[in-house]
């Protein structure tokens, strides 16, 4: 019952499209252009380009999108308390005697706060350019393979350990979910009552007890396997850069350089959006 | 000598700590579950956040004790946070270093012939410095600079230090947390 409720993360995986097919090592590549490059712009149609050229990602990677409803309701809420944090103002907005505040076409006030056509537009660019930053992992995690993601990362020379961790986590997280609400179902069931904080308190001791039991078996069985002895260094899986790959990459390169010819040689991008007291 | 003593200091971790850390960093990720709930509170939900990342900070090092343990747990919940929600690069980067500075401290306490982990006094003050640089990014750059948000000076200040009392009350209670659980795993 209660696993029905886990958001099973890793639903994706098993399923087929050009986006599955690709190298490990070139989704690192995607991962990292499109965290790092909308951060450089401050103009809402730059950011808008990155949303274009994710777009056709999301909808060419054959995802079911039911299991990824609820990060993206996450997603979405860290947005609206961004847009909520910079649109809503004091009174004093209106009198704000900076040129970029000074010059609203409109606002709105609500009771005490005040919404400008400047802050407004503000709280939209702030929002949507953690847009694509906040949601490119999901992404490449819905469509990966985790022990494929851990090959490719030790081909890029991450550290055995570190792989390790991380491959452990992304493994756990669904485990130790479930496991948690297992817990608060059993609390349910027993007539458990109190309020969240009382209900939290008594779920930590034996969340984390079970967790580790149920996961360290899995770091004997793998000492057993001699990675103490360092000895998980070889791969019998071989990773060869197909032609979707290399296109893809030059594709990034290229983008890359056009990028920042634009922003710090041609100095496009950058719109006046800062707050000037 | 001097060879042995840092040998004796920076023990290697084996598959089981790096389990133990992993296990820590996912249970500190899926209690997002319970903070989030606090979303309609924020920025004073991210106590919880800082509560729990302390907490099992200094519970995995209490059970791992081992140099090196808040390191590598922060590498293990960024990179996790990273690749399960798409944390922005420039925050995980950040948060790849929150554990050096309770590694300093321990590697100093070895130093010194002590055994911080038994130590309560040690593993909260420990617990105290993770707990700083947690607030001090957060509210030092992610959250005003990165995400740009603005706060008036005061609830800036005030939830940079709530955050830090909330770190630090986790760094307690993980530490009694360790003791028990080391108990009740094996």
């Amino acid at each position: 019952m209660a696993s029905g409720g886990v958001e099973n993360f890793l639903a994706n995986v098993g399923r087929d499209s050009w986006v599955h097919r690709l190298d490990p090592r070139t989704k690192v590549a995607i991962l990292l252009f499109f965290s790092v490059f909308p951060l450089l712009f401050t103009d809402y149609r730059f950011i808008f380009f990155f949303f274009l050229l994710i777009f056709p990602l999301w909808l060419t990677a054959n995802l079911d999108f039911r299991p990824l409803v609820a990060p993206f309701i996450g997603v979405a809420f860290f947005m609206f308390i961004l847009f909520i944090f910079t649109a809503l103002r004091g009174p004093s907005e209106i009198t704000n005697p900076a040129p970029e505040a000074a010059h609203f076409t409109w606002y709105v006030k609500f009771g005490p706060a005040v919404i400008t056509s400047h802050t407004f537009f503000r709280g939209l660019y702030i929002a949507g350019r953690m847009l694509v930053p906040l949601t490119i992992g999901l992404f490449i995690i819905a469509t990966t393979d985790p022990t494929s993601l851990g090959k490719g990362l030790r081909k890029l020379k991450m550290p055995t350990s570190i792989v390790f961790m991380v491959l452990a986590g992304l493994r756990f997280v669904p485990i130790v979910t479930e496991q948690m609400i297992n817990i608060l179902d059993a609390m349910t069931i027993r007539g458990v009552k109190g309020s969240r904080i009382e209900r939290t308190r008594l779920l930590i001791l034996p969340l984390f007890v079970t967790s580790l039991r149920r996961t360290r078996t899995m770091g004997l069985a793998c000492e057993a396997k001699g990675f103490g002895a360092q000895k998980w260094n070889n791969f019998y899986q071989d990773f060869v850069l197909g032609r979707t790959d290399r296109f893809i990459l030059a594709v990034l390169i290229l983008l890359s350089l056009i990028i920042v010819y634009l922003r710090f040689v041609a100095g496009l991008g950058v719109a006046t959006v800062g707050w000037t007291r | 000598m001097t060879n042995n003593t840092q040998t004796k200091i920076f023990r290697g971790f084996n598959a089981v700590d790096l389990v133990t850390l992993a296990v820590f960093a996912a249970l500190y990720r899926a209690a997002w579950y319970i903070w989030q709930i606090f979303g309609f509170l924020f920025p004073f939900n991210i106590v919880i956040a800082t509560f729990f990342a302390t907490l099992a900070a200094v519970t995995a090092a209490v059970i791992v004790r081992k140099v090196g343990v808040f390191t590598l747990y922060s590498i293990a919940a960024a990179l996790i946070n990273f690749f399960f929600q798409g944390e922005a690069l420039v925050a995980t980067i950040i948060y790849l270093f929150l554990g050096v500075l309770s590694d300093a401290y321990l590697y100093t306490r070895f130093k010194a012939g002590e055994d911080p982990f038994s130590s309560f006094r040690d593993m909260t003050i420990a617990g105290t410095l993770f707990a700083f640089l947690w607030s001090a990014a957060n509210w030092g750059f992610v959250f005003p600079v990165l995400f740009m948000m603005e706060f008036t000076p005061f609830v800036h200040i005030a939830v940079a230090v709530v955050c830090f009392v909330g770190g630090i009350v986790g760094g307690i209670l993980g530490y009694r947390l360790g003791d028990r659980l080391k108990g009740l795993i094996h």
